[in-house]
């Protein structure tokens, strides 16, 4: 009765072997260029991503629209928080796990009664129960040592839980933050791939056919709900320690629709798109506020609250990524590797070596050396520069030479509007910031409507994505 | 108690009335609108804001509200729905959420969360029934319910229209072959709930928080309300609306429970989900 097991292909120890590169380089470089504030940014950014990969996890391998996971989080943390008071000796990795168990008891009772039901069914309550959680937060509070099952006297304390003595500085949270986030991108990576991973993608597929097969189709979702919301638990967990403390109003229902939303626009099929998804969520509006305020006509119009606005454009990439399909920026990334594989057919070596290049060794140099908003601003031109080269080549020809010099026309056209317009003048950070977006809507809009577009249906792409990747 | 139940009874009226205008929608397309709340939220804020700063009548800005209600919801619906018509009922559903997003956006950000008031005049004529108060308000929002109710079940069941509308919701190809003008009729539906999205909004704004937040996610109770119904029937959406409604009035002034009451939406709805569970199913093709 078991399913029969195949040999993991290289390639996919090849992703994760430079995910894991990825992480440690990007996690020594990073304290290096930015200042205390943006750090603690990052650092939430990366919580977020663990629950944003859960999100994804449940939304692109088995279909679940899971609205209640942010709320899910404050299970996490509330768990941490609870426990922490109970003895000072408890270490911190020993409550990130008791929070992740906690929360995985309750995301999988959640979801229990709604896993024989329709899609929609799950969709329903957990959304329901981001609504109660909203309530149950702002009534009962977060644990601040006292007694009780709730460990709260009154909803306006302000203890705070000292951070254990080795996370004492914000660098050192960084890296735990990371390390932990590894840890648990791990965790799902290795059920992804494994038994669960093809029972999933075999569900997804088809539910009757998975049955037929002998997929146990109820153990396997439970499997998923409980995975997801133990990592999820986990994140509770680290957004629990910077602070010592977590706000209820941090947990409106609302904010659940929103980690929906930026997972989709991220991409959900990979876990890069998780790590968008958190930066979305936490940096984006941080960094439009801060470029908006630089221009004093547009934020005089629009106010002091127009960070509210990013909902629309949230609420926009929801309903585009749903219509078109949820790969999302991440799977913007992935086309254009892909693009690049029909351009330089031939190397096959470089296939692996621009990888390794665009993701590992030029974006450290260049944030290390120009510093962070510069250094970023001219990675991402030198990644849209690769994606327009391709973009040019796949439209200039099927392969060949003339796929190659539309590359490198393309390349370099863009590489050169890109860079200077960041460099050269003296305010580049804006300049620079809006000539990039400008590249990066058009070439979105050319890949989308110019290049001839697959006749498949949305959902067996998706599928077959969920099987592939 | 009797207070509280009158109380109760309001409400719940109003969960059933966005109960009925959920199903009626979702019985015509297929779509869920989680907007529903979001969407009549900042049409009535728009109404609000030309009453008090322009000077606009309360009648004209009721109707406005109303007529921006069912012009966001139309836009959504013909320019959105086709897009996403041959996907399932959760995919469709969460689009509706990205909707509920931007009117969310747009709302925090002219209005914020602050608090205000919506009066109508119903709210001052009261009187008095077994030594409880009770104002015309409460009132209307009952026999609006039941109205609506009644106007939409002989809809269904009896018109024309109700009978495209249904032969939509089972099979759009089909019903396009029969020669049912789908464009034509699923627009009439996507109208008919935004009218009673725009309705339900003003009574909710008045009887409960006028903010954008409290009204957009008020649609939880009504999809509790929906799927006591199974998402088809009325009649039961109706009482499903009363029983949610009243269960969170009984536990308001009970000490220690009364925090709770905003379980009792959730509660139902696990235990409605967990009846229908009971025999194991497996849906294959549209679950309409």
């Amino acid at each position: 009765m078991s399913t029969p097991t195949i040999a993991l292909p290289k390639r996919q120890y090849m992703g994760l072997f430079i995910g894991l590169l990825a992480a440690a380089i990007y996690a020594i470089v990073i304290p290096f260029v930015t200042d205390d504030f943006w750090l603690r940014l990052l650092t939430t950014s990366v919580t977020v991503a663990i629950a944003a990969a859960g999100v994804g996890v449940l939304y692109g391998r088995l279909g679940f629209v899971s609205l209640n996971q942010f709320a899910l989080v404050g299970v996490g943390g509330w768990f941490y928080l609870r426990f922490a008071y109970v003895s000072d000796a408890i270490p911190s990795p020993v409550l990130l796990i008791i929070a992740g168990i906690g929360t995985m008891i309750i995301g999988t009772l959640i979801g229990l009664p709604a896993l024989r039901l329709s899609g929609l069914s799950l969709a329903l309550v957990t959304l329901m129960f981001a609504a109660f959680a909203e309530v149950f937060f702002n009534n009962f509070g977060f644990p601040d040592g006292n007694n009780g099952w709730q460990g709260q006297a009154d909803n306006i304390s302000t203890t705070q839980l000292p951070r254990p003595s080795y996370l004492e500085s914000n660098t050192s949270m960084w890296f735990y933050v990371v390390i932990v986030a590894t840890v648990m991108f791990l965790i799902l990576w290795f059920f992804l791939k494994g038994r669960p991973g093809r029972a999933w993608a075999a569900i997804r597929q088809s539910e009757p056919g998975a049955a037929s097969m002998g997929v146990n189709i109820t153990g396997n979702k439970m499997l998923a709900l409980a995975v997801v919301s133990f990592t999820t638990g986990v994140a509770g967990g680290l957004l629990a320690i910077p602070n010592g403390r977590l706000d209820p109003l941090s947990f409106a229902a609302v904010n659940n629709i929103i980690l929906f939303a930026v997972v989709l626009i991220g991409g959900t099929f990979s876990l890069v798109g998780a790590i968008l998804a958190g930066l979305l969520n936490n940096v984006f509006p941080t960094v439009l506020e801060t470029i908006v305020k630089e221009i004093p006509p547009i934020y005089n119009f629009f106010g002091a609250a127009f960070t509210n606005l990013i909902l629309v454009i949230f609420g926009a990439g929801l309903i585009q990524a749903l219509w078109t399909s949820p790969r999302g920026i991440a799977g913007n990334f992935a086309m254009m590797g892909q693009a690049l594989n029909t351009v330089f057919t031939k190397h096959r070596s470089f296939l692996a070596v621009r990888q390794f290049f665009l993701v590992l060794v030029i974006p450290p140099i260049l944030l290390l050396t120009l510093g962070a908003v510069r250094g970023l601003l001219v990675t991402i031109a030198i990644w849209l520069a690769v994606w327009a080269g391709s973009i040019l080549g796949k439209l200039m020809g099927k392969g060949g030479a003339l796929n190659r010099v539309g590359f490198w026309i393309g390349f370099i056209v863009v590489l050169i509007i890109g860079v200077a317009g960041v460099l050269v003048p003296a305010d580049g950070q804006v300049l620079g910031s809006w000539i990039l977006f400008i590249i990066w809507i058009a070439l979105l809009l050319i890949s989308t409507y110019v290049l001839p577009r697959k006749m498949k249906s949305v959902e067996a792409d998706e599928a077959k994505e969920a099987v592939n990747a | 108690m009797l207070p509280y139940i009158v109380t109760g009874i309001a409400l719940g009226s109003l969960y059933a009335l966005s109960g009925v205008g959920l199903v009626v929608l979702y019985r015509a397309t297929g779509v869920l609108n989680l907007a529903y709340g979001a969407v009549g939220a900042l049409a009535a804020l728009i109404g609000w804001e030309l009453n008090q700063r322009s000077g606009l009548s309360q009648p004209a800005s009721i109707v406005l509200t109303i007529v921006i209600t069912m012009a966001i919801m139309l836009l959504y619906g013909i320019f959105i729905g086709p897009l996403l018509a041959y996907r399932d009922a959760v995919v469709k559903a969460t689009a509706t959420l990205g909707l509920a997003l931007a009117c969310l956006g747009i709302a925090n950000w002219k209005w914020t969360d602050k608090g205000r008031t919506l009066r109508l005049p119903t709210d001052t004529q009261t009187f008095e029934l077994a030594g409880v108060v009770i104002n015309m308000t409460q009132v209307l929002a009952f026999v609006l319910a039941i109205v609506v109710t009644v106007g939409a079940s002989w809809l269904l069941k009896v018109t024309k229209t109700g009978t495209n509308m249904r032969a939509l919701a089972n099979d759009r190809e089909l019903a396009a072959m029969l020669g049912v003008p789908v464009r034509r009729v699923e627009a009439l539906a996507w109208g008919i709930t935004g009218a009673i999205a725009g309705i339900s909004a003003i009574l909710l704004a008045d009887l409960t928080l006028f903010t954008a937040s409290w009204l957009t996610f008020l649609v939880i109770p009504a999809l509790a309300a929906a799927l006591v119904g199974r998402l088809v029937s009325l009649w039961a959406t109706l009482l499903g609306g009363l029983i949610i409604g009243v269960g969170e009035a009984i536990l308001t002034p009970i000490e220690g429970l009364t925090q709770l009451r905003s379980a009792v939406p959730f509660v139902v709805a696990i235990v409605v989900t967990l009846w229908q569970a009971r025999k194991k199913v497996y849906v294959i093709g549209r679950a309409a």
